[in-house]
């Protein structure tokens, strides 16, 4: 059993013009310590699942269907206190505003302490040092002087430090990490990674990790799932993502990513916006923006194969390895085909070898 | 390269605010100033773009408001097209607003809530008394099918808009006056991939159509390598390397640019390359490192003339000796935890990651004092010894921004690239490889 499955997951948001149903039937899992990606545009669902995974959806959204299991056990029948209990105990999450995740008016050592008080059978004095610890471990220098402190007296990237020595104080199962570092220079971007990557690593922490940076995600993730339109359009290991992405979808947001090297005096885009939720497009949702749309793709639905038999396969019952992808074109029933190039490195040569 | 007059030619501009540190500083004004742009000196050539960038801090934003004038300089002199924009009067000011376009950050801050596409795109129009009063309707219509909106679209409110589209409202609007130079301030930073490669590739139409010139403000340092032929980089109010886009990125260059670009991740799950990550980020102005102003954090400071060291082992007595300048007058505040190991010394090289023995013996005599001295609690005399020791030109000498190559068009402010402290270079860095 994975340490989580989130089976069929149905979201929906009750607006003036209509119901969104930002998440569609999402499927997947998370095993244990492993770093799994949701990728894709603005809207697609990525946030919004991620927030159903914690409890959080609400008033006007409403989690209408689907199971979220973690460990085995349906988070979604669990009471509200059973539920505060998971939260940061054994799943924690680090947003990309760290401001929202602090509270302005207690000292960032009083609400680490707090956080590990609400879990754990300690003394005050054993929460204060594990406290002053944990800053040590982020990067916090002179964490014992700066536990008083409040957080608008840190920097983004301190802050930010700050809110992930947090949400490991528990030693959580699985960390979310919604855009973690998009609000940050690259500078402190690599900092923030890296440390993040040491410390999960360290606790054998898993992560889902939610991020419109695709190279972040090849840097950090093991596997990907592609979401257009609330729905999973592709899911692979992070190799095959990248070197060999099967749903055009993919194709076209790896294309246009301005690669250092690279030299192309246009890049290539995905034509169109993200469709309108409320009234999605018919068959294949994509279709309105794929370069290799039939007549077949605004009438029927394509569903998740394996990309290599062609077969059906859910995300829970696939092997994690699967390459799984919804296009008809691994149905066969595209006549014409998918046809497209895919350049991975931005220059030709290794780069950057010094003479 | 022509020798031609540059489209605009700044000269060491200069903007200071005054300090406000605490609540005292900002009630009764402390008198004291800092410095965001120090001294800049930057070219933009008809037709092109030119790239800035730089960590948040390093004064890029200041750099880009204060010459246009949106925030007063201090000094210097800003030339476009032969006029010095900083003599003019407000008047006169007004009137190349109309050549010149300041693009804010965040579209969906900047525009007017309350007004339609009409009015936003249309306000220009009327102020700088662009096109007849009849026209302006369709000249509007115009401007929004330019940058692929739809015209009937026009009656909106920018609320209705995406992310990207109020992107292309703004570039609409900036438009209306028909300018000839155009700021754009990390025009697509907030924007999906998707919707930023359709945004980059419409600044590049737009301006091969009107024939635009650009100077163009971003983080992200793979945007700016597509739009831009050159680039310059900021830091702490300096430009410290300025010249071809591919130069920049790809030669040897200085040690923040190649920090920079080292930082930003891969798209490529098979790339195994060794990462810079610079530590700290950029101080503030107020506290500004005497020397080269990036010596606090950069990675490959010079060495000590008078001794023959690796780079790491350079940067590893540099954090020994930063350490001991801050440290109180106990072993304590030296060593993070304290140390069961009866030889002290031997446990602060291990903390400190500095080899059990230098390869440089008068180095290492001196080093191995300096320990001796900390270890007996004589940590003043450590601290003196290490300090007059070690001390590297990056500390007190600063660089000055000057060409390197042939042609004259790269600049780099670093001493590494000066012949006079050859001496200095760490003993492992004869190539001046850009380490990637
Ligand atoms: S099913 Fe059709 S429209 Fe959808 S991705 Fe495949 S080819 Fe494109
Ligand atoms: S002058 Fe020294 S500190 Fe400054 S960038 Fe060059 S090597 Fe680094």
């Amino acid at each position: 059993m994975a340490l989580l499955e989130v089976e069929d997951l149905v979201v929906q948001f009750y607006t003036e013009d209509g119901v969104v149903r930002a998440v569609d039937g999402i499927s997947y899992e998370i095993e244990r310590g492993e770093h799994l990606a949701l990728v894709g545009e603005s809207g697609a669902g990525k946030t919004v699942t991620s927030l159903a995974l914690l409890g959080l959806i609400e008033d006007p959204g409403e989690i209408v269907g689907g199971e979220i299991r973690f460990r085995g056990r349906n988070i979604l029948e669990c009471s509200d206190s059973e539920l505060r209990s998971l939260r940061g105990n054994e799943i924690a999450m680090v947003f990309q505003d760290p401001e929202t995740a602090l509270n302005p008016v207690y000292s960032v050592g009083e609400q680490i302490a707090e956080a590990i008080r609400a879990h754990r059978d300690v003394t005050d004095e054993q929460a204060r040092r594990r406290t002053v610890e944990l800053l040590e471990r982020v990067g916090v220098s002179d964490a014992e002087h700066r536990y008083a402190d409040y957080p608008h007296e840190f920097s983004g990237g301190q802050q930010q430090r700050i809110v992930i020595a947090m949400a490991l104080s528990c030693e959580p199962d699985l960390l979310i990490c919604d855009e973690p570092t998009t609000a940050l220079d690259v500078t402190v971007e690599a900092q923030i990674l890296e440390l993040l990557e040491e410390l999960v690593e360290e606790f054998e922490t898993a992560i889902q990790f939610v991020s419109h940076d695709l190279g972040v995600v090849a840097e950090r993730c093991d596997r990907v799932l592609v979401v257009y339109a609330g729905q999973v359009v592709e899911r692979a290991s992070v190799d095959d993502l990248y070197y060999d992405p099967k749903h055009p979808y993919t194709v076209g947001l790896m294309a246009s990513i301005p690669r250092l090297g690279a030299d192309r005096d246009r890049l290539p885009t995905i034509p169109g916006a993200a469709p309108d939720l409320i009234d999605p497009p018919t068959g294949c949702r994509f279709h309105p923006r794929c370069p290799y749309a039939e007549s077949c793709c605004a009438t029927r639905e394509p569903s998740l194969v394996d990309a290599e038999t062609g077969t059906t396969a859910t995300p829970l019952e696939a092997a994690p390895t699967a390459h799984l992808a919804a296009c008809h074109e691994y149905t066969g029933a595209l006549e014409d085909g998918l046809d497209y190039d895919v350049v991975v490195s931005g220059e030709d040569e290794g780069r950057g070898e010094s003479e | 390269m022509s020798d031609d007059e540059p489209l605009l030619r700044v000269e060491g501009l200069e903007k200071e605010y005054a300090a406000a540190d605490g609540l005292l500083d900002r009630l009764f004004g402390s008198g004291r100033t800092v410095t965001a742009v120090d001294g800049v000196d930057l070219e933009v050539r008809e037709g092109e773009t030119l790239g800035l960038v730089g960590e948040s801090g390093c004064g890029k934003s200041s750099l880009a408001r204060s010459l246009l004038r949106l925030t007063e300089p201090t000094a210097g002199t800003v030339s476009y097209r032969g006029t010095d924009l900083t003599a003019l009067s407000r008047s006169e000011l007004r009137a190349v607003r109309t050549n010149v376009q300041y693009v804010p950050q965040n579209p969906g801050a900047s525009l007017n809530p309350r007004l339609t596409v009409r009015d936003i795109v249309g306000e220009p129009l009327e102020v700088h008394d662009v096109v007849p009063p009849s026209e302006r309707d369709a000249r509007v219509r115009d401007l929004l099918e330019t940058v692929g909106l739809a015209p009937g679209h026009a009656e909106r409110y920018p609320h209705e808009f995406s992310g990207g589209q109020q992107q292309r409202l703004a570039i609409a609007r900036a438009l209306a006056v028909e300018p000839e130079f155009v700021v754009w301030d990390e025009p697509v930073s907030s924007l999906d991939v998707s919707v930023q490669a359709q945004i980059l590739n419409l600044l590049a139409d737009l301006q091969d159509e009107f024939g635009l010139s650009y100077l163009f403000i971003a983080h992200d340092l793979s945007v700016v390598a597509h739009v831009a032929e050159r680039v310059a980089v900021m830091y702490l109010g300096k430009i410290v390397d300025v010249g071809p886009t591919e130069a920049v990125f790809d030669d040897p260059s200085h040690p923040y640019t190649a920090a920079l670009r080292s930082a930003i991740p891969e798209p490529d799950p098979r790339w195994e390359g060794d990462r810079i990550v610079l530590e700290g980020t950029v101080p503030a102005p107020s506290d500004c490192p005497s020397g080269c102003r990036f010596h606090t954090r950069c990675p490959r400071v010079l060495s000590p003339a008078e001794y023959d060291l690796a780079s790491d082992t350079v940067r590893a007595i540099r954090r020994l000796r930063k350490r001991l300048a801050d440290a109180g007058n106990g072993l304590e505040s030296v060593l993070a935890a304290p140390t069961t190991d009866e030889n002290v010394p031997a446990a602060i090289r291990d903390e400190f990651d500095i080899p059990p023995e230098l390869e440089d013996d008068d180095a290492e005599r001196v080093l191995a004092d300096a320990l001796e001295s900390v270890a007996t609690g004589e940590i003043d005399d450590g601290r003196a010894r290490l300090a007059s020791a070690f001390a590297t030109p990056c500390e007190t000498d600063r660089p000055r921004l000057e060409p390197v190559g042939g042609d004259g068009d790269r600049s780099i402010a670093c001493h590494r690239f000066d012949d006079a402290y050859a001496d200095h270079l760490p003993n492992d860095s004869e190539t001046r490889t850009s380490e990637r």
